[in-house]
């Protein structure tokens, strides 16, 4: 599945709309992993822990997205948003979406 | 209790701060240098022959048919970078007469490199070449927005995203 966040694909042709695909996931590390940030906050760097948790939180959203796109028949998905909100410490919710769209090559 | 009265406690309470102070400024200082450094390091060796804008076209784009396989591809990455004790206790400081909190500034900074430098790492493996139409934003994990309340930890969380593809007359391969 074709995924991105332009609105047109170059050398592909949109032949149908399907409408908004969208994926929510909200998610937190075990709370070991918030101690760990807290004793990292003395020392500064990278709360490794923390980046997963984005990254994670980030695929997850995609796929259920592309799970929704893939249902509608849809082979893409144009115009990716990716929106967070703060639940509360130590979690972080991801959204992601876009349009789901069915193209094909313009020289098919 | 102890028996040297409460002058004693107030001394060993600075003390700590103090420690803590020392420690943060130390290690702060040396894991900030390196990261500046490998940053250094890896933009010049990932980022050279690498485009990156934030066009919602495709400059440059490699003319040609357009399959499934070759289409372009969404990237992202992401970096959370925690504050020290000493940065914090600067912040803090400097929040009395306000200004600029220039080592908070620093902390963005790097967050932001490092989640861009991932992005495009991310697009490079997928053998891309540009990245184009690329978003930054960051968020709260610390929680600080929904609790003003809490003593929330410092850090920057950086998010970048974009769509990875493949520019006219270039070789890239995926590595």
């Amino acid at each position: 599945m074709i995924v991105v966040n332009t609105e047109i694909v170059p050398g592909m042709r949109v032949i149908e709309l399907k409408g908004l695909v969208q994926g929510n996931t909200v998610r937190a590390k075990h709370f070991g992993r918030d101690i760990a940030a807290g004793l990292k906050n003395i020392v500064g760097g990278e709360l490794k822990g923390y980046t997963e948790l984005l990254t994670e939180s980030r695929r997850q959203a995609v796929e259920r997205m592309m799970a929704q796109a893939q249902q509608l028949g849809a082979n893409a998905v144009l115009n990716v948003r990716f929106s967070t909100s703060s639940v509360t410490s130590g979690a972080a919710e991801m959204y992601a979406y876009g349009t789901a769209a069915v193209v094909q090559p313009e020289d098919a | 209790m102890n028996n040297y009265g409460p002058g004693f406690d107030t001394l060993i309470g600075f003390a700590w701060v103090l420690a803590l102070l020392l420690v943060g400024l130390g290690a702060g200082k040396i894991t900030e240098r390196r990261h500046l450094r490998r940053l250094a390091r890896e933009e010049e060796s990932l980022l050279s022959g690498m485009l990156i804008t934030d066009l919602r076209q495709f400059p440059m784009c490699a003319e040609g048919s357009t399959t499934e396989a070759n289409a372009p591809s969404l990237v992202s990455g992401e970096a959370v970078v925690s504050s020290d004790y000493f940065k914090t206790f600067l912040a803090t400081l400097k929040k009395i007469i306000g200004g600029e909190l220039r080592s908070i500034e620093t902390l963005m900074s790097r967050a932001r490199r490092e989640a861009v430098l991932r992005m495009a790492r991310q697009a490079r493996s997928l053998g891309y070449d540009a990245i184009c139409n690329v978003r930054i934003e960051s968020t709260d994990i610390a929680g600080s927005t929904v609790n003003p309340q809490q003593k929330a930890l410092i850090m920057a969380t950086v998010l970048a995203s974009g769509t990875a593809y493949r520019r006219a007359g270039s070789s890239a391969r995926a590595v």
